[in-house]
């Protein structure tokens, strides 16, 4: 029997006290409790992953299909983000000879193997009821002899609306993929890059704003009413203030979220600071938007951890390391804690994307795994994040209640993260506890919510030896006990953890 | 860290109204974000593709109460993007740019005369780590015009301001030398040897495997690299006889210039220099094994580059004698010397927008007097203290594991840090290279140690450092301004042209010496008083 003790057991209250921040009531800080007061997400809506559209499927082989659709299945995401390059479908453009857009001819081309595999994709969330962002990189058009002239105007050329309309009303209305749910307009607007190396340089918020208004008018003439535009999807904390506070004022209505990027500093994650910044911002954007949060919820709409970047290739040097795995876990519940409502994680395959300035191109090793067919077994297989990433998934589904507790222990809350999980059907969770500290911590945890659980708990570790897999190479519980969610669970977090008891297996 | 009011997507808590403030401090044109903080953006060549965001920008922005907007040229076209900016009216409020003797006039000069860059204040008695970098820059009176500076020279290395060679020479494979019989005791060649090193090598290399293996390859831009040991001046004018004259044309040069056809004609320079091959095609020649000796900028950087693309091209097998693959080489010329171009101890300028008011001038010189402080230099090297380093009382340094994680190579990982950005507006990164946990030690330890050769060298008159005279370097004249740029491309690519028989000796020599060179040489002498 391993150390870690799982009983199921009152616990005697110890002389050890907290003070909560909330009128003075004594807390005992070696019991989690996830009361209905602390309720911190009434219908989450999910996490998933960047699931964009292969820059190149002739590097893929059969084994590579098996294994992305094998690897998708398992993680079970709720959503994904599936970008493309409108360039891929869009031929044969004429401007007439002259400098009005609005008699420009071109036709759609989606008989080639990027439609192709947009066709797989898109057709697995349908029938997987994963519910799809989806956009283009960036406007149309060459950075060497460019024959559109969208770079000028960006996203608020006319031209713009009309292929993104064309494009969504395609999918959506004739191929049935009403999987689509958000449309991103454009990817990352305030990051303006180089003039010659970037699409996006002459950005502004008035253009992409501009954009907004048209492609939102399009839309509901289309019919695509059903689709929201993600408010922003810039990146940075710094930049995704400005445009949202730009959003709020100006636009609000004509959003459906406020979307951002996030790459982050270990530092952020692991002291704390994350949930910080996301409290700051609600209160900013709030004050102006109050369907901020609600109306138009708070999704990262890409995220990860800057430190290990390789800004050459656009990867991650520290993308196979376990500690990766619980930042991005830590991650996920800071922003969760913060009211994000739904994160989708950078990203799920090396063979999506890659960097063109190498020679030969090189991938951009930022996955979960990678299905290159040229790739060697150690970048093939599953990386650890993929397992807790998995693990989170499952557990916080769609319209899941997601609960904080009121422990306010002055000694752990920069390295102590907890939330408690219901779903939607209120019968099955879980509770989420991660320990960035260099000791062990033991807690006992419940859920004052009923639920009519299993009367199983399924335990998962993950930290450095302690992932278990099945045969298949997945995740798999360390131990299974009988008990309940409602009574209280001893657990042991071990240092640089995270430990998610689950009434369910994930 | 749990919220304190309970945040859920029906009910937001609301503290405060936190509203956009305009306050516009006593700067007319700064602009201040909603916390308040002063909005500066910055281009730099060095920021790559830095946008911002980490933790340490974040710090540093706190501490000065600044929003900062980096943003980074790309090397290959860093004038366009300058040039770009300006005549766009796009200026960043702190921007970067290469200026050299060459370019002064039509840049420097020319942007002070337009009112396009600011200068400093001239009492920088508030920023003494600034004003000793700028103090310390070599021919940082030629950059004052009328007693002001306009921009902050970026130091190459600030703790060794005295040095005035480039590091300008000869990387070899030693383990060829030793295998083919042709080593010298610490890589000290004389003429004689090197000259043997070159031909033997070339009869092992490029003759055995048709002409895709070479004895010598030169960076581009330093081809022909043999003229180093004869020329007097690495660039347009060389004085003698108490006169100035076209370099190019000088008998030194020109003896130089026919041993370069020489090694041409036999392979030695086998290597299809300046025809077909893209920029950074030597490099890549010997990053592959299939060079002997390379000139190159041996920075440090680049020292570091070239042994990790070594590395790599031999699969990175342990077993790769890696140090004997890149090798410093110190040759003595035929005047038994060693030969470096001289260089300034700065190399390009961290310009200001003269748009931007004194207020914000004063914040980033606030701003970069700390980063050239002790903490701020901890900050930039090392990240964090107590997170991503520990410091004892005796100030020993130990770093963190969830600082500086290690890679699968065994090597810290590289973290984005944006106070290192920052300070390479102010030096080159090589005052720190020997504590910075990125640096690879070893390569630090071979660029140091020869550097330290070369010093002993000219302290003890071995080493011959060829450079403009000051005077004309920074001579700033209606023809020499005009032509000088040209008159330089346009004679080097007349050596080539004449290094690879497409034009006569005679013809060559007319280009470098006639024309424009001759109304440019007249206004120059006229100007200093030199005869002609």
């Amino acid at each position: 029997m391993k150390k870690s003790k799982i009983s199921i057991c009152l616990l005697p209250l110890v002389s050890l006290m907290a003070l909560s921040s909330c009128g003075g009531q004594i807390i005992d800080p070696t019991i989690i409790a996830f009361k209905k007061e602390n309720l911190v997400q009434s219908s989450f809506g999910g996490l998933g992953v960047e699931w964009g559209v292969y820059e190149d499927t002739d590097k893929l082989d059969e084994r590579s299909r098996e294994r992305i659709f094998e690897n998708i299945q398992r993680l079970n995401p709720s959503r994904i983000r599936c970008m493309i390059n409108y360039d891929w479908f869009v031929t044969n453009f004429n401007d007439r000879g002259d400098e009005d857009k609005t008699n420009d001819t071109w036709d759609y081309d989606f008989t080639n193997k990027m439609a192709a595999n947009l066709d797989e994709i898109l057709s697995y969330c349908q029938s997987h009821k994963i519910e799809v962002a989806f956009g283009s990189w960036n406007v149309v058009g060459s950075l060497v002899d460019d024959k559109w002239n969208m770079m000028d105007d960006c996203t608020s050329d006319i031209r713009w609306a009309k292929i993104s309309t064309f494009i969504l009303d395609y999918l959506v209305n004739k191929k049935g993929y009403t999987c689509i749910r958000w449309f991103v307009n454009g990817n990352e607007p305030n990051y303006l890059g180089i003039k010659g190396l970037s699409k996006n340089w002459n950005n502004s918020f008035a253009k992409w704003a501009k954009g907004v208004e048209n492609v939102r008018k399009a839309f509901d003439d289309a019919g695509l009413n059903n689709i929201q535009i993600v408010g922003g999807d810039t990146t940075g904390l710094v930049g995704t203030k400005e445009y949202w506070t730009s959003i709020a004022k100006q636009c609000a209505e004509s959003v459906g979220d406020y979307g951002a990027h996030l790459y982050l500093s270990n530092y952020y994650i692991d002291e704390g600071v994350l949930l910080e910044e996301i409290q700051n911002l609600n209160k900013d954007i709030h004050s102006i938007d109050r369907g901020y949060g609600s109306e138009r919820p708070v999704n990262i709409w890409e995220c990860g951890l800057l430190d290990g970047k390789d800004a050459e290739t656009d990867s991650n040097l520290l993308i196979k390391t376990v500690t990766y795995g619980i930042r991005m876990a830590d991650f996920t519940l800071q922003s969760v804690l913060g009211g994000v409502n739904g994160l989708t994680y950078w990203s799920f395959d090396d063979a999506m994307n890659f960097i063109y300035t190498t020679n030969p191109a090189t991938p951009k090793r930022w996955g979960m795994f990678s299905s290159l067919t040229s790739d060697q077994p150690y970048d093939q297989e599953v990386r650890p994040w993929f397992h807790s990433s998995c693990l989170l998934t499952n557990l916080l589904s769609p319209q899941s209640k997601v609960y904080a507790s009121d422990i306010q222990d002055e000694e752990v809350k920069t390295f102590f993260r907890s939330i408690g999980v219901i779903n939607e059907a209120n019968n099955s969770g879980g509770f989420v506890a991660i320990n960035r500290g260099s000791e062990d911590i033991t807690k006992s945890y419940y859920l004052e919510q009923e639920i009519n659980g299993s009367g199983k708990l399924y335990i998962y570790k993950f930290g450095e030896g302690q992932i278990r897999l099945n045969d298949q190479g997945f995740v798999k519980p360390n131990y299974v006990i009988d008990g309940s969610l409602n009574k209280k669970t001893e657990i042991k977090i071990p240092a640089n953890s995270m430990v998610i008891v689950s009434s369910e297996e994930l | 860290m749990y919220p304190k009011s309970r945040i859920t997507l029906l009910v937001l808590a609301l503290v405060m109204a936190g509203s956009f403030s305009a306050c516009n401090g006593n700067g007319g044109g700064d602009q201040y974000d909603s916390e308040g903080n002063l909005k500066i953006s910055m281009r730099n060549v060095y920021f790559e593709s830095w946008s911002g965001g980490d933790t340490y920008l974040r710090d540093l922005e706190k501490k000065f109460k600044v929003a900062i907007s980096p943003s980074s040229y790309s090397y290959d076209q860093w004038t366009q993007l300058v040039t770009s900016d300006i005549n766009g009216n796009n200026l960043t409020d702190v921007f970067h740019f290469n200026v050299t003797q060459f370019n002064y006039a039509n840049t420097y000069m020319k942007w002070i005369k337009k009112n396009i860059i600011k200068p400093l204040p001239d009492d920088l008695s508030n920023w003494p780590n600034v004003k000793s970098l700028i103090d310390n820059s070599s021919y940082i009176d030629q950059m004052k015009i009328d007693g002001k500076l306009y921009g902050i020279p970026i130091s190459r290395n600030k703790d060794k301001t005295d040095l005035e060679f480039a590091s300008y020479t000869y990387l070899y494979r030693r383990d060829w030398a030793k295998e083919w019989g042709v080593y010298q005791e610490n890589d000290e060649y004389t003429w004689e040897q090197f000259t043997d090193l070159l031909n033997v090598f070339n009869a092992r290399l490029y003759a055995s495997s048709r002409g895709s293996k070479f004895a010598l390859v030169d960076v581009e831009w330093g081809f022909p690299s043999i003229t180093n040991f004869y020329k007097t001046s690495p660039h347009c004018f060389a004085y003698k006889d108490g006169q100035y004259i076209s370099s190019f044309g000088s008998e030194e040069y020109i003896t130089g210039l026919d041993l370069s056809k020489s090694y041409v004609s036999n392979n030695i320079y086998g290597y299809p220099q300046y025809t077909t091959t893209p920029e950074g095609g030597a490099r890549k020649s010997y990053c592959s094994n299939n060079a002997g000796v390379l000139y190159e900028n041996i920075s440090l950087s680049n020292l570091q580059a070239v042994r990790t693309s070594l590395k790599t091209a031999n699969g990175n097998n342990v077993n790769f004698p890696l140090d004997d693959a890149t090798a410093i080489m110190k040759v003595k010329g035929p005047d038994n010397m060693y030969a470096l171009e001289g260089a300034m101890n700065w190399f390009s300028m961290t310009l200001f927008n003269s748009d931007i008011s004194d207020n914000k001038l004063h914040k980033i010189l606030d701003l970069y007097e700390y980063l050239l402080s002790e903490e701020g230099t901890k900050l930039a090297v090392y990240g964090k203290k107590n997170y991503d380093y520990i410091e004892d009382d005796e100030g020993n340094i130990s770093l963190t594991e969830d600082g500086w994680p290690v890679g699968s190579d065994g090597k810290y990982v590289k973290k984005v840090n944006g106070a290192k950005y920052l300070r390479y507006c102010l030096t080159l990164g090589n005052d720190y290279a020997d504590i910075d946990p990125l640096t690879d030690k070893h390569a630090f330890s071979i660029f140091n140690t020869w550097q330290e050769d070369m010093v002993e060298a000219s302290e003890n008159n071995e080493l011959r450092i060829f450079k403009e005279e000051a005077e004309v370097m920074w001579l700033s004249s209606d023809l020499k301004d005009r032509y000088e740029a040209n008159l330089l491309s346009e004679a080097t690519a007349s050596a080539i042209q004449y290094l690879y028989n497409k034009i006569s000796k005679d013809k060559y020599l007319n280009n470098v010496t006639g024309g424009e060179w001759v109304p440019v040489l007249e206004e120059i002498n006229e100007t200093l008083g030199t005869s002609l």
